[in-house]
This record gives C-alpha cells, structure tokens and sequence, in this order.
C-alpha cells in the first residue's frame, strides 16, 4: 500500500484548500468522535502528528482513492486467484469485528457511518453553498468552477467509501456465518475475497471477487418490500389487462400477458368459419343425394351430359364469393326440402346452387305463378291502382290517428294550482291527519314522506295501488252499463287493472302460493288486463313489475334501470300456479310469454324518488299506455299531487294532455 | 294481554265467534277468537303488544286486502264456510316496508 505509506503532506489533505475555519471544525468533529482513532491506522498516526496530516489518511483515501482502491482490487483479485491466505499482519485491522479484509478498509461500526454520511453531507452543503455564490456572482453554471470540481470529488470518494465500508460489513457478517444455506459455504470461502473487494466492487467490479451476496438486516427487508411492491403492480397489470380483454373480447389483448403464441390465436375464427362452410357443404351434400336418390338416376345423367362436367363439381362452386357465410335467409330457402321448390326437370339446376340458389328459385316461382294469371286489361289495371292508393291513404290516416292518441303526453307543470298548494300545506302540517280507503289508509307519519326528499313506505305506495284498483273496478261498472267506450280512449282507456298489495310480492316469494292463493278470489285473474305487482326490494327500493296478461308478457319497471331475471322468474312462477288454481288444475303453456323490459324508462337521478316512480309506474301500467311521460323533473310536483289524490281517496287528472 | 285473556275466557262455541289466526314472517303466531262485532283495532292492539311492535309499523292483512283499525271483524270479506274450528281466517301480518334506492 504505497499510497497509504507516502508521509502525507498538507497539500495532500482536502482540508488543505478550504477555510481554516472549516478545517478546524473538521478536526473537531473527528477529534470528537470516540471511535475515530480506530479509523486511523497506528502507524499512520505515528508518522503524522499536525493537525492537517491527522486526518489526512482520509484525505489520501478521498485524493488517491481511485488509485488506492485499484490497489486493493488488484489485491483481492491475486488472493482470490492465488488463494493466499490471511494478508499482512500489518494490515489487519484492530477491530473487534474483525474479517479478513486485506485491502486494509475495515467495516465501520453504525457510528463511524454516520459519521462518514455526515461528512459527506457537510461536503454536500459547500457544494450547494459555491453554486449559490456562483450564481449569484453570475458565472457560467454549465462548467463548474476549481472549488466544486474538487468538493466533487471529494464526494465521489467518501461516496465510495461509505460503500465499500457497507459492502465489507455485509461480508463480514456473511463470513461470520450470517448466511445460511446453500450461500453459507460459498460466502465463507470467499469471506476473504469478498470482504477484501469492497469498495472496489462498484467501479471496478471487473476485478474484485465480488459476488452478489443475499440481502440481509434492513436491505432484506428493503428488497423484500422491492419484490412485494414488483408483484403487486405486476399482478395488478396482469388483472388490468385480463380485465380489457374481457371488455374488449380481443383475443390478442386477453393473451398478451401470457405465454401464448398470438398468431395461433388469431386464426382460431377463420378456422371456425371453415368449419361451418364444411358443415353447410356437407348439409347440401347430403340433401342432393337425396334428391337424386328420389328422383332417379336417370334425370342426373342427362344434366351431367348437359352441363359437360360432373355435377358434384358444380354443386358447391368454390369461388371466393361461395366462402363467404350464406345469409339466414339463403339458408332458410336453400333448405325447404326438396318438394318445396320443384324445379324444371325435377333436378336442382347447378347454376340454382350455392349463393344464386335462392334468388333463381324466387325467379322461377314467380314465372310458374305468372303463367296461371291471366293477362290484365287496362281497365282493370287502372281500378286496381286507385283501389290500392285508397287503401295506403285509409292506412296512413289510421296510423297517424293511432300515433295522436298513443304519443298523447301529460304536461306536468312545476307546481300545484294554488288551492291544491294550500291544501298539501295543511295535509303536512297536521299531525293527527289520517285518512283510509278500502284497502289503504295513510297517517301523518307516512303522508308526511311526500312532503320532500323522503323515502316513501308501503302505506303510500299501497294506498295509491288501492286508488288504481277502485278506478279499474268503477270502470268495470261503467263498462258494463254503457259499453266498451265508457274505459276512456288512447292512453287514457283504462285497462281492467288489478294492483296487488306491496306485501304480496315477499308473501309468495316466502312462503309460497299457498299464503296468496286467496288473494284474487274476487276476479278472475286470466279476464283481466295487467295484475300489477309492486315490489320491495331488501326493505330499500321500491320497483314496479306487472303481468300483461293481455299482451302476453311480463314486465319489470325500475327507475333505477336494473332488469332483474329472478323478478321475471317468480312473476312466471306464480302465473302458473295461479292459472292451475283457477282453472282446475290446467297448466299454462307460458312459452310464447315474453319478459319485457323497456329500454327508454325515466330513471330517477337521486336515492329517494324510486317510491314515487313505483307509484306512477302503477298509475299509467292501469291505462293503454306505450311509454312513460313523467321524468325526475316532474318528482317534486308529483310527490304533492300523491299526496292530494291520497287526501281525496281518488286518482286525479290535473294536468293538459297534449 | 288482558283484552286477549278477557276474549279466552268469554269464548263459547258460538257462531258469532270467528277465531283468528295471525302469522307472518318474523312474527309470532298467535290465534285469538273475536266477536264479529268487536274492532279489528282491538286484536291489532293485543297482538302488537305480544309480538312487541308499535301498531303504526304493522300492517295487517286478510287476503290481500290491507285492514283497518276501525274496520270490525265482520266487515272482513269472507264467508261462513270458509273457516271453521280446524281452519281459522288467516290474518297476514307484515313489517312496515320502506324504499328510496337500492
């Protein structure tokens, strides 16, 4: 170690240049430190007494440090080959942690580290300081100025120091038998190699026997953390990824993340497609033997003949055009069976196959019916137009007669008139109000949900479903006395309704028929048009739902825009058991049935409106009505209006329809 | 409790006496004989004081049909051979039922 033997001049040290002022506080903080004399070699020490040369084997470690940790590579790397044993006597430190470190750098304990890291960032604070003074001298910032240059390196240095003290702790503990397993033996037998490379191991890596060593202590648990946060995000991709895919349904981008071969993927649907093509060819295939078969072989020959080539080679032209997938129609004509379509010779023409099958078969239809019409007169032309332009005329004004009445809408106005403010006014505001029906009855502390914001409970809801019922049934009662037309017109026909109790629904969902088969007793179920059934969901959400019985569906109403399978599936259920109840026994064929759910419904736009919407869901569901004409604006007003029409027992019609 | 042990005790097989069967999910059940003259508010009031519920979030029902305080028990829609000793009418009871949004 020539470097380290050298007597070190004053110049040498990096103090040398700085302010006398910080040199002394330098000696000071070392001078402080209980441990630094362990720092300093002895023999160094003895060689130097001033103040500048006591610390100035930092400084030759900070000046010549390249130099001198080459050296100590070039050491490690002869014992490492040579396999040497111990290094100079001279050199082994005197510390009580002691490994073999033969390039003289001993690891440091915790406290002389941060000692070090202190010093470092002293040196770091200068560094600031001259840039600042740089600055605002207004020097050229792009080139560092001689002093920065040199607190740079003087960093570098402690920087690597620092390093290298770390890096022959972590040895040394290996070599201490800080490691277990597999990497124990090897870590001890390059305890020396390894402690004595540190330092040099991370710009000079190419020499030292360094190895990359298990992370032990905080560093363990720093890259355990490192490898923890790498597979989360990593998984966290992963899921992102599959989760597009299964959005997007692209095979490419579900397969990214995984070890498959994109290409293969991506010919899996044409391999599908060809699949297909070879079924529907081997379906005509078929079908033309049989027809051959029928027919005789006799008829083939001849077309054979005629055609000049086999015919099972015109059969399927395998043109690009024949590749593409025939159309549902094309398949719906091509297959008819044989009788459906004879054709001239009773032998299925080969340009008639393929693509060009059905439209030559319609052709060929409609000259054999051509043939059995007889040829029009004129006059007889002319009387046939006008009477056809009479009849669109006819239609058009009756479609447009049926829109008018269908597409009449209410024109909800922001508030009540003023009597009915008044009187809304006076219903909340009366705290012994109560007020029943047959089949409903409504207290202050239900009416008063109407008032604003409030969720509404059964009694509202029930209360306006027993409204709906005594207009249905006055109806009834109208009708029968002056006919079909007393129901009303349009959207206002009212439909011989019957509104079921809110209690119903969970009633038969809980406990079966048997609790509600008594609940229809008075009607016949299957005379009426719509059974309305007002749901509550998980005592939160108020729905609509409803058997048109005259349509043959039923329908689900929520304002929250959730079409739900098992609604439909219950109202089924009960539909058939309530038809084996009232009609001895017989099962309903509820095949042709369909669940209905409409695409455009008013949804409500806040958490506490659905009991409303569930009311006016009920109210037009009891008229002819195609659609909805309120919305969540119309809530407000709607909300009073209930509560007025449930004042007077009586469903009202306040608004213009227009 | 008391108007229910006065009804017990006054019960002879007669015709004027309906018995009443009260059941629900989440509810006891419990069968009371009534006069056909006496107010359905007093088998209300007795039952919510045995199941412990106040009267104004109970909701009883015969048949669908939502029932009243004020209502007496023969103003119910039923007919004589619809129950007898074995088979009494069937009151549903339900808890209130609230809803704004799921």
């Amino acid at each position: 170690m020539p470097a380290l033997k050298r007597p070190l001049s004053a110049h040498d040290s990096p103090d040398a240049h700085r302010s006398p002022d910080y040199r002394a506080d330098a000696v000071v903080l070392r001078g402080a430190s209980p441990s630094s004399n362990k720092r300093v070699r002895r023999d160094d020490i003895e060689q130097d007494s001033s103040p500048a040369t006591w610390v100035a084997p930092w400084g030759a470690l900070f000046t010549q440090g390249f130099d001198f940790i080459k050296e100590a590579a070039k050491s490690a790397y002869n014992l490492a080959t040579t396999s040497t044993s111990l290094p100079h006597p001279a050199q082994q430190p005197t510390r009580r942690l002691s490994a073999p470190t033969a390039n003289g750098i001993s690891p440091l304990s915790r406290r002389e580290l941060k000692q070090l890291k202190l010093e470092l960032k002293k040196l770091k604070d200068e560094l600031v300081w001259h840039r600042m003074e740089a600055r605002a001298r207004g020097d050229d910032m792009s080139k560092d100025s001689p002093e920065v240059f040199d607190l740079k390196q003087q960093m570098d240095a402690l920087k690597l120091r620092i390093e290298g003290a770390q890096r022959a702790k972590h040895s040394q503990l290996a070599a201490n038998g800080g490691l277990f397993g597999p990497d124990a033996n090897s870590a001890r037998a390059m305890g020396g190699s390894n402690g004595l490379s540190n330092g040099a191991s991370g710009t000079l890596g190419l020499l030292g026997g360094y190895q990359r060593k298990k992370p032990m202590g905080s560093d363990k648990h720093k890259a355990d953390l490192a490898n923890r946060d790498r597979a989360t995000v990593e998984e966290l991709r992963r899921d992102a990824q599959l989760r597009k895919a299964a959005s997007t349904n692209d095979v490419r981008t579900r397969y990214r993340g995984l070890e498959f071969d994109v290409d293969d993927e991506e010919e899996a649907p044409e391999a599908e497609d060809a699949l297909e093509e070879r079924v529907y060819r081997q379906k005509n295939e078929q079908m033309l033997k049989q027809e051959d078969a029928k027919l005789g072989s006799k008829h083939i020959k001849l077309h054979r003949a005629r055609a000049g080539e086999t015919a099972r080679q015109h059969r399927i032209p395998l043109t690009t055009s024949s590749l593409v997938r025939p159309s549902a129609l094309d398949r719906s004509l091509f297959f008819p069976g044989p009788s459906a379509y004879p054709t001239k010779n009773g032998v299925v023409p080969s340009t008639q196959l393929g693509r060009s099958a059905s439209s030559s078969r319609l052709e060929y239809a409609l000259r054999q019916a051509k043939k059995t019409v007889e040829e029009p007169t004129r006059e007889a032309l002319e009387k046939y137009e006008q009477m056809r332009k009479e009849l669109k005329e006819l239609d058009e004004k009756a479609d447009l007669e049926l829109e008018e009445v269908k597409q009449k809408k209410r024109q909800f106005p922001k508030a009540l008139s003023a009597e009915h403010q008044a009187r809304a006014k006076a219903i909340f505001a009366d705290r012994a109000y109560d007020v029943s029906m047959k089949g409903g009855s409504a207290a202050h502390r239900d009416i008063i949900r109407l008032e604003k914001r409030t969720w509404l409970n059964d009694e509202i809801v029930n209360f306006y479903g027993a409204m709906i019922n005594a207009r249905s049934d006055e109806a009834d009662k109208r009708e029968a006395k002056e006919g079909p037309k007393a129901r009303g017109e349009g959207v206002k026909r009212l439909r011989k309704a019957f509104c079921f109790n809110t209690h119903f629904w969970n009633m038969f969902g809980d406990h079966g028929f048997s609790r509600v088969k008594r609940w229809t007793k008075r009607f016949d179920t299957f005379e009426k048009d719509i059974i309305i059934v007002p749901i509550n969901h998980n005592n939160s959400h108020w729905v609509c739902a409803a058997v048109n019985i005259a349509l043959k569906r039923f329908e689900y109403y929520d304002s929250l825009g959730n079409p739900s399978a098992f609604v439909y599936d219950r109202l089924r259920r009960w539909l058939a058991e309530e038809h084996k109840s009232k009609k001895g026994g017989k099962e309903i064929d509820l095949s042709e049935w369909e669940n209905f759910w409409m695409e455009d419904l008013p949804l409500q736009a806040n958490a506490d409106d659905c009991g409303v919407f569930t009311c006016m869901f009920m109210e037009s569901l009891s008229r002819d009505v195609d659609g909805f004409d309120f919305e969540q604006k119309n809530m407000p007003y709607l909300r009073h209006r209930i509560a007025i029409e449930i004042d007077q027992q009586k469903l009202l019609d306040l608004e213009p329809w227009a | 409790m008391s108007d229910q042990e006065q009804e017990r005790t006054e019960v002879k097989p007669e015709s004027q006496h309906i018995a009443l069967k009260i059941q629900g999910s989440g509810f006891p059940e419990l069968v009371i004989k009534v006069k056909r003259t006496t107010k359905l508010s007093k088998m209300m009031n007795a039952y919510c004081d045995r199941a412990g519920k106040s009267l104004s979030e109970v909701r009883f029902m015969f048949e669908g049909d939502k029932l009243r305080p004020e209502q007496l028990v023969q103003d119910l829609d039923f007919d004589d051979g619809d129950f007898d000793e074995e088979n009494p009418l069937v009151i549903d009871v339900a808890q209130e039922a609230v809803g704004g949004s799921l």
